[in-house]
């Protein structure tokens, strides 16, 4: 659950987001929806500890993500996923490069079972016939 | 003094500590040194090269014209153009060229990588963005740049004896004399440390002004213009201070 408190965000005099205060259940769709320059993406962010908010408080599963340290930020981001708005992708890597990323950081996977992990995501979105 | 100063200069402390933390896994972390010690050795290999055989040979030539006096032995070119070459011109000058070179891409590669969000997503991954982007191009910067230094020295000398005996200046014999008569360890190991020193600003700041870059294609150009600005005064800088403190 990731439970929202009073955020405040400013950036120089421009504040994008007031008082915002929001809770997320576990296994729950939601759907933000706002004017464009609106502040959702700030928020997104905001929720993932890139950027931090003037004032208030996040919260992910009990855990202040604002009082974490980075050791243990990095531990709760490990728990969330993120599509960004560009897409974000390494340019430097291939497609196949690109999913099998964080199988090679995080698990302890072989080459050849990464392979064969890439190969069905690609399947899965019918990127890749056979 | 200007306080941003000091602001910026606990922000680039604060990337550097932020750099020191165990990778996530380590043979990523050697595959991805080991490319950069291809790219900053191996890819400024020829430039470096080319550079130095040309200082070389101009410092023969110019110590040449300036010695008229016919009471100075030939062999003094030889050891004027070595001893420059280890003290000044093959460090500094190489360094200058490879902070152009080797600077201007970590800078721009980083940079890119902040505004197109790719570093964002290593932060959401839970990998620590700056230890994975940064700390294996300053650690290949560190190993590769004073090994080019070496490279330079050498083929600097070589480029000097090379013009003295194809323009008749000196003879192999008096080039070579003057080369070693002189020739202290210490001279080679104060000229270790400066390429070890240059190599560290080349890296560390380029990849600080990259990660921090702001804005679009334009805050990436002016991150890249900024950082061979502040690379060069600050290679200039520890040349001066470098050498009162260990000559």
């Amino acid at each position: 659950m990731i439970e929202l408190n009073q955020i405040n965000k400013s950036f120089d005099d421009k504040q994008v987001l007031f008082d915002i205060d929001a809770t997320f259940l576990s296994g729950k769709n939601n759907l933000i929806i706002g004017a464009s320059g609106g502040g959702k993406s700030v928020m997104m962010k905001c929720m993932v500890g890139l950027e931090k908010p003037n004032s208030g408080t996040i919260k992910f599963d009990g855990r202040n993500l604002l009082t974490l340290e980075s050791q243990e930020l990095r531990d709760v981001r490990r728990e969330i996923g993120m599509l960004f708005q560009g897409t974000a992708l390494f340019d430097s890597l291939t497609v196949e490069e690109n999913i099998a990323f964080p199988l090679q950081m995080f698990s302890q996977m072989s080459i050849s079972e990464r392979r064969d992990r890439v190969n069905f995501c690609l399947k899965k979105v019918k990127s890749r016939k056979h | 003094m200007n306080l941003k100063f000091f602001y910026y200069f606990g922000h680039y402390l604060l990337f550097l500590k932020g750099m020191l933390s165990r990778p996530e896994k380590m043979s990523v972390f050697f595959k991805r040194l080991s490319d950069e010690m291809y790219k900053i050795g191996i890819g400024s290999l020829p430039i470096i090269a080319i550079t130095a055989l040309f200082i070389g040979a101009v410092t023969t030539v110019q110590t040449a014209y300036q010695l008229v006096s016919g009471l100075i032995a030939k062999s003094v070119i030889g050891t004027i153009v070595s001893d420059s070459t280890m003290l000044e011109l093959g460090p500094t000058i190489s360094c200058l060229v490879l902070s152009g070179k080797v600077g201007a891409h970590i800078a721009s590669e980083i940079g890119n990588m902040r505004i197109s969000e790719q570093i964002d997503a290593l932060d959401v991954m839970g990998i620590n963005a700056s230890a994975y982007l940064a700390l294996p191009k300053i650690l290949a910067g560190l190993l590769m740049i004073p090994l080019l230094n070496i490279i330079a020295i050498t083929l600097s000398i070589y480029g000097g004896y090379m013009a003295g005996e194809l323009s008749g200046i000196l003879t192999h014999d008096e080039f070579i004399t003057g080369a070693r008569d002189t020739f202290k360890g210490f001279t080679l190991f104060f000229s270790t440390i400066k390429a070890f020193t240059f190599a560290f600003i080349i890296t560390s700041v380029s990849s600080y002004q990259g990660f921090y870059t702001t804005g679009g294609a334009l805050g990436v150009g002016e991150s890249s213009t900024r950082a061979v600005v502040y690379r060069s005064v600050l290679v200039l800088f520890f040349d001066y201070i470098l050498a009162e403190i260990l000559l």
